[in-house]
């Protein structure tokens, strides 16, 4: 009875690693050893498994680059440097004014802060947060694998023109089930690129054509380009939350975004002129999320999701002229020139801000904010 | 000053040793290498070169080495991989080290040498070569204007150095789109600016508060700042402006029927000529129109434009022969103010019937004879 008991024990086992490694092994899926050729990095995102995604816009490439950072932190604790970029300048070997901070990501198995930071010359590099510590991660003979954005008609390679290929910068990256979302902005036309990919890479990915519907003022649509955007659940459905170059907050539902398809997204919201956003984040609160939208030159803005859930409902008919001037209640907290910003946890958000006495903050802000 | 150069592999080695002092002369057992060097790749400082002849060899010594950018206050360990070559150490620095810097090698808290990394002589000025577009008369919703550098520029810091004055006087504020990453080509000489789209926009917020950026029938200066720097550390040559006087807003999309095609004759290499009667965008220009021949094959050859962008010459790599010829264009070639060959830049829905289907080419034919 020993010896058979021992022998199902030993095949659970043996299953439970199998099942550990084939899962593993999905996840790298087409991974080799190697450097990954980084031109830029544009955008920065966490898949599972302490996967990276890479938005590099001078190849036109997302890379997939294995950290193996994945010791789980459930809590993470706050970060907090001050002049981050006198020390980052310092790390690299340079003057703080020939680095810029292209992005920010927090992984979310580790809790740790990736940053992606460039010198004048458009070399980029990154760095990770470790604590007060500032500490470059490898890309050299790392596991990583690679997706070209199909951005460029295959009928060019016919053309011998040698026409320049067309630009389109990624101005945004997100990862929800098994997929990369990226969003474009292109150098020429007034269009709104958006691609979804399934992790680990194939041959496939899907690009659908978005275009806004002004619901507020019943009358114009475009076509213009997403600046940044977060997947959420809205009312039980997964939703695509953009903001604009032209009008902030704009909601596709994420089921419908299929290749060839052409979409036609609701404004929820105007946020203000003059005005570009930089990140979107969703966080928790006693059973409420909020969505936090950091800007170029607005305060960070809040947005309880039940307003947002409130008012989809409304938006099936063209909404009165007085209430399209609101569209959804938001709270400009008092949090000015933030430059970089993400999810720390469920319920904190790292924020990289410019102070009134011109330093330039690392810092964690909790729950009091939302 | 010593001055060394060799090469090794791939890398090549220059010695810039300002001063050092040998704390530990002679140590080294094989003391081929006395200096520190700096190691070249592409024409960049990626590391050094410190010889074991300069170190106390240890269990630890690659931690107890450090390089650090000389600079007022604090100075802290500069991120980089160390490795123990046979005759010396090489430091590899997470980025290159910065032209005109200088560093410092420490061993322990010993100085072991002062470094500069010297500055390149060889690099010229970048200039501004064109601004698109290039008539001094646009419609009062141009949404792009182009950039075009001679050299590689620093990106991230359009706005900071491109200033639009109107009528000679008022600095107008948040005219052009703060976009981070900026809108650059490939190679970083061509930047793309876009005029605030939603002030652009009819009946948006940002359109209500502040008006459109332009306004017709006024004059606008853009000054872009001689303080702009090239990839490689220079700053732009001389100061550079463009005044431009504008016109009612253009909301019409281009008609390719409107289109003038005049057709070279065959057995020449004479450049096919359209005039579009209008400016088009500049950069769309350079990549949505293209040519085939009765087999359905594209024509090789080469653009130019002239008439302010509104005249493109199609020059052939090969004889023309007789025939009927296709002009493919890309639906998404747009005028001065976005408008492009399917829709408005913006569309008023209201208007929607008479609104045809979006079409991703526009063809046009003519023969040659």
């Amino acid at each position: 009875m020993k010896k058979i008991y021992f022998f199902f024990l030993t095949v659970m086992a043996g299953a439970i690693i199998l099942a550990a490694t084939s899962k593993s092994a999905s996840v790298r899926d087409g991974f080799v050893n190697g450097t990954p050729e980084i031109k830029s990095i544009s955008a920065l995102t966490f898949g599972t498994n302490g996967i990276l995604f890479i938005g590099d816009s001078k190849s036109a490439t997302v890379f997939a680059i294995d950290t193996k950072d994945t010791e789980k932190v459930e809590k993470a604790s706050a970060v907090e440097i001050k002049q981050i970029d006198q020390k980052v300048a310092a790390a690299l070997g340079t003057d703080v004014k020939n680095i810029s901070f292209l992005d920010l990501a927090v992984n979310p198995l580790s809790k740790k802060i990736y940053c992606a930071v460039q010198l004048n010359d458009g070399t980029p590099v990154l760095l990770r947060i470790e604590g007060e510590k500032i500490v470059s991660v490898n890309l050299k003979d790392v596991g990583y694998s690679s997706m070209a954005l199909a951005n460029v008609p295959a009928e060019d390679a016919k053309d011998q023109r040698g026409r320049p290929l067309r630009v389109a910068s990624i101005s945004d990256m997100g990862f929800s089930d098994g997929k990369v979302f990226v969003s474009g902005l292109s150098n020429q036309e007034f269009s709104s690129t958006f691609r979804s990919i399934s992790f680990p890479f194939t041959k496939q990915q899907e690009q659908a054509s978005l275009e806004i519907y002004h619901a507020a003022h019943s009358q114009y649509e475009t076509n213009s380009p997403i600046r940044t955007f977060t997947i959420s659940e809205i009312s039980g459905k997964k939703y695509l939350v953009a903001s604009y170059t032209c009008t902030p907050l704009v909601l596709f539902p994420l089921d419908e975004l299929k290749s060839g398809t052409h979409v036609k997204g609701r404004t929820v919201a105007e946020m203000g002129s003059g005005n570009s956003p930089l990140d979107i984040i969703t966080l928790k609160k006693g059973g409420e999320s909020f969505l936090l939208m950091a800007n170029s030159s607005r305060p960070v803005f809040k947005v309880n999701y039940k307003s947002i859930e409130e008012f989809q409902g409304s938006l099936t008919t063209p909404v009165a002229e007085s209430f399209a001037t609101a569209g959804v209640n938001f709270v400009s907290l008092p949090v000015m020139n933030v430059l970089q910003m993400d999810k720390l946890d469920e319920s904190q958000f790292i924020l990289l801000q410019r102070k009134t006495n011109g330093d330039l903050d690392l810092w964690t802000a909790g729950d009091r904010y939302l | 000053m010593n001055k060394l150069i060799r090469t090794v592999g791939h890398i090549s080695v220059q010695t810039f040793l300002i001063s050092f002092s040998f704390l530990f002369t002679g140590c080294g057992p094989n003391n081929t290498q006395s200096t520190i060097s700096i190691l070249w790749r592409d024409n960049k400082a990626i590391g050094l070169s410190i010889p074991h002849s300069l170190v106390k060899e240890s269990e630890n010594t690659i931690n107890k080495l450090q390089i650090r950018l000389i600079k007022p206050g604090e100075r802290t360990a500069i991120l980089g991989k160390y490795k123990i070559e046979e005759e010396q150490i090489v430091f590899e620095s997470a980025v290159h080290l910065t032209r005109g810097f200088q560093y410092e090698v420490l061993w322990l808290d010993s100085l072991l040498a002062e470094i500069e990394i010297p500055i390149d002589e060889s690099v010229i000025a970048p200039e501004l070569l064109m601004v698109y577009p290039t008539q001094d008369t646009v419609p009062e919703n141009l949404l792009k204007i182009f950039l075009h550098f001679s050299q590689p520029m620093v990106e991230g810091q359009s706005i900071s150095h491109i200033t639009l004055l109107k009528n000679g006087r008022d600095t107008l504020d948040g005219t052009f789109l703060d976009l981070q990453p900026e809108l650059w080509n490939n190679e970083s000489t061509v930047l793309t600016l876009w005029l605030d789209p939603g002030r652009i926009k009819r009946d948006l917020i940002p359109n209500r508060e502040l008006g459109a950026p332009l306004i017709a029938n006024e004059s606008y200066t853009l000054h872009i700042s001689p303080n702009w720097k090239s990839k490689e550390g220079k700053s732009l040559l001389i100061p550079y402006s463009k005044t431009f006087v504008t016109t009612l807003r253009d909301d019409e999309s281009p008609v390719i029927e409107n289109w003038n095609i005049v057709a070279p004759k065959s057995e020449t290499t004479e450049p096919l000529e359209i005039n579009f009667l209008e400016p088009l965008d500049y950069s769309l220009l350079n990549y949505a129109i293209r040519l085939a021949d009765e087999q359905q094959k594209f024509i090789g050859g080469t653009i130019k434009l002239s008439l302010e962008e509104g005249r493109l010459h199609f020059t052939p790599n090969k004889l023309w022969k007789a025939g009927h010829y296709t002009l493919i264009i890309d639906g998404r070639l747009e005028d001065l103010a976005g408008n492009n060959l399917n829709r408005p830049f913006d569309r008023d829905l209201k208007l929607k019937e008479k609104q045809n289907p979006s079409k991703e080419i526009f063809e046009s034919e003519f023969d040659i004879r």
